[in-house]
C-alpha cells in the first residue's frame, strides 16, 4: 500500500478531528507535521519503556 | 511612604505600623492607572473590591487579628482563574462569558481567607497557550525592560505586574513553562510546585494532567509565603494530594551548607543556541552557591529532549479534548496563534498520547533516582533573554530547545529566578528543580542565592517602560 503524502495525512487527521479549515490554515499544520511526527516516533523507539505502564490512574470508586 | 519591593518587606511594614494595606493598595492602583495602558499587565482592575479588602485587612490589624503574612498584601491573579469579583476571560472571546461567574477558585478563596487584597486579573496568552494578538480586544503585554520584546507566556501579565511594581506578587499557571518563562524574561521569581500540591479548581484547564496554579513574586521568600497559603488538599480537585503542607519559609535561613546541587550540563547547557551571557550568569550563580557551602556536581537528565516532546504531546492532546467543539465551530474566533496551536492535538494518535504517558512513568522514575544523589538540579530557564515580539512565532517556539516542560511531565517543583542582566539590560534567569514535594529545598537554595544578590529587586526604569517621569 502506498504511504499517503504529508498533506493528505494532515488533511485526514484534521478532518477526523472535526476541523474544517482553509488551505492557508492547513498549510501551517502541513509544514510542522513532519517535526511532530518525528517527535512522537522517537518515543516509540525508547527500549526502556517497552513494558512501562502509562502514568494514568483510574479509581473505580469516587 | 516608600513602596516596599517585596511581600516580606510589606508584611513587616504592616505589622510595624509604618504603612497600611489601604496605603499600599492605593499606591499600586495609582501606578496601575499610570502604567497599565503602556505595559498591558491587567485585563481587569477592581479598585473598589481591592480597597474594600484592604480596609478589611486594616480593620483586622486594628483589632489585633492577624491571619498571617499575606494579610493586607495586594496581589494579582491570571485571568484564567475564577474570581467572584471580576469576570474570567482566559484572554479571549471564545470562553463562555458565564464561565467562573460568581465564585472563587480554591486558590482565590485561600488568598482571601489569608487577608490578601486582589487588585485585578492579569493578561495571559489566550487559554494559556496562544501568543499575543493585536487584533483582539485585549491589552498587548509588553516587556517592561524593553517594550518591543516579548513578556513571554502564558502568565505574561503577572510577570509584568511583579517586575514593574504593579503588584507585590501574584498567581500564574504553568503547563509547560507558563509561570517560569514570564518570570525569566521579566525578571521575576516563579515557582511551579509539585503537581497536586495546589488545587486547580476554578481554573480553565489547558493540560489536565500537567497544569498548576503557581506563585510569582520578586523573591523565593515571597513565593514561599504565597505557596504556604495556596497549597493543600482540595476535595474539589481530585488531583490534589492529601499530605501535610510544611511551612515553606522555615528553612529560609541563608544556609545551604551540604546541599547537593547538580548542574545538568547535557542538553541544558550544551545547546548551540544557548545565550552565552545566560550560561555565564548561571554558572556564576552556581559558583556563588558553592562558595556558600553547597556541593556542586554535574548530572545528566536522561532523554531531556524527549521529555520536552512528551510533555507537549500530552498537553496538546489534553487541550484539544477540551477545545475541540469550539475549534470545530469557531476556529477563527480564537487569536490567530491559539487555534493553530490547539489544533495540533489532532495530529497525534491515541497511541501516541498513551506512549507519551508511558514515557512519563519512566522519566518520573529516572528523575526520582537522580534525586537520590542530589537535592537540586540547575538548568537555564530559557534559551536567553527576551526576544523581539516581532520575531516570535509558534513554529519557532517548537524548533527551539525547551528547559521547562520536562518538569511538568515529571510533576516536579521547578523555580525560575533572576541571576543577572544581559549587556542590553534584559533579565537572565536560572531554574532550580527539586524532588517531588521538596519545594522547601528549592526555596532554600533560591533564597540563599537572593540574600547575596539584588537582581530580583531591580525594577525597570521609566525610560525602559516608555513613560514620562
Amino acid at each position: 500500500m502506498e504511504t499517503p503524502d504529508v498533506e493528505t495525512t494532515v488533511r485526514g487527521l484534521l478532518a477526523a478531528g472535526g476541523l474544517s479549515l482553509t488551505d492557508t490554515q492547513v498549510e501551517k499544520y502541513v509544514r510542522i507535521y513532519p517535526t511532530f511526527r518525528a517527535a512522537a516516533d522517537r518515543l516509540w523507539d525508547i527500549p526502556e519503556i517497552r513494558y512501562e505502564q502509562p502514568a494514568v490512574v483510574y479509581k473505580a470508586k469516587l | 511612604m516608600d513602596m516596599p519591593l517585596t511581600i516580606q518587606e510589606a508584611a513587616a511594614a504592616l505589622r510595624a505600623g509604618t504603612t497600611t494595606s489601604m496605603e499600599l493598595t492605593r499606591a499600586l492602583l495609582d501606578k496601575i492607572e499610570a502604567l497599565n495602558s503602556t505595559l498591558g499587565a491587567y485585563i481587569t482592575v477592581t479598585p473598589e473590591a481591592a480597597l474594600g479588602e484592604a480596609a478589611a485587612a486594616d480593620a483586622l490589624f486594628a483589632k489585633g487579628i492577624d491571619h498571617g503574612p499575606l494579610q493586607g498584601i495586594p496581589y494579582a491573579a491570571k485571568d484564567i482563574i475564577a474570581t467572584s469579583t471580576a469576570p474570567t476571560t482566559a484572554n479571549g472571546t471564545v470562553l463562555d462569558p458565564m464561565w467562573g461567574e460568581g465564585y472563587d477558585a480554591t486558590v482565590i478563596e485561600k488568598m482571601r481567607g489569608a487577608g490578601g487584597v486582589l487588585l485585578g486579573k492579569t493578561v495571559l496568552n489566550e487559554f494559556a497557550i496562544g501568543q499575543p494578538d493585536a487584533e483582539k480586544p485585549f491589552p498587548m503585554p509588553q516587556n517592561p525592560w524593553d517594550l518591543p520584546r516579548t513578556a513571554a507566556g502564558s502568565s505574561s501579565g503577572t510577570g509584568i505586574a511583579v517586575s514593574s511594581g504593579l503588584a507585590l506578587g501574584g498567581l500564574g499557571t504553568d503547563t509547560g513553562g507558563s509561570t517560569r518563562g514570564p518570570s525569566s524574561v521579566n525578571g521575576a521569581t516563579g515557582m511551579k510546585q509539585t503537581y497536586g500540591r495546589v488545587s486547580k479548581y476554578g481554573c480553565v484547564p489547558l493540560g489536565y494532567s500537567l497544569d498548576g496554579i503557581n506563585p510569582m513574586a520578586r523573591s523565593a521568600y515571597d513565593c514561599a509565603m504565597i505557596l504556604n497559603v495556596i497549597a493543600g488538599y482540595d476535595p474539589r480537585d481530585p488531583t490534589t494530594v492529601d499530605e501535610p503542607v510544611p511551612d515553606y519559609t522555615a528553612k529560609l535561613t541563608g544556609d545551604v551548607k551540604g546541599i547537593k546541587i547538580g548542574v545538568a550540563t547535557k542538553y541544558f547547557f550544551d545547546q548551540p543556541t544557548l545565550d552565552p551571557e545566560t550560561k555565564t550568569a548561571i554558572l556564576a550563580a552556581v559558583k556563588a552557591l558553592e562558595g556558600m557551602g553547597a556541593i556542586v556536581s554535574e548530572v545528566e537528565v536522561p532523554y531531556a529532549g524527549e521529555a520536552k516532546d512528551a510533555n507537549s504531546i500530552i498537553m496538546w492532546g489534553e487541550a484539544f479534548a477540551y477545545h475541540r467543539p469550539d475549534l470545530a465551530s469557531k476556529y477563527g474566533e480564537y487569536g490567530r496563534f491559539t487555534s493553530e496551536v490547539l489544533g495540533r492535538g489532532a495530529l497525534f494518535s491515541a497511541g501516541d498520547i498513551v506512549q507519551a504517558q508511558r514515557f512519563r512513568s519512566y522519566f518520573r522514575a529516572q528523575m526520582a533516582k537522580l534525586f537520590e544523589s542530589v537535592d537540586v538540579i540547575v538548568t537555564p530557564t530559557s534559551i536567553g533573554p527576551a526576544g523581539l515580539r516581532s520575531e516570535m512565532s509558534p513554529e519557532k517556539q517548537v524548533a527551539s530547545p525547551g528547559f521547562t516542560g520536562q518538569w511538568n511531565l515529571a510533576g516536579l517543583p521547578a523555580m525560575a529566578l533572576p541571576v543577572g542582566f544581559s549587556s542590553n539590560t534584559l533579565p537572565l534567569s536560572m531554574q532550580l528543580i527539586g524532588a517531588a514535594f521538596n519545594e522547601a529545598t528549592v526555596f532554600q537554595v533560591g533564597d540563599a542565592y537572593q540574600r547575596g544578590t539584588d537582581f530580583h529587586l531591580r525594577t525597570p526604569t521609566h525610560a525602559q517602560m516608555g513613560v514620562a517621569v
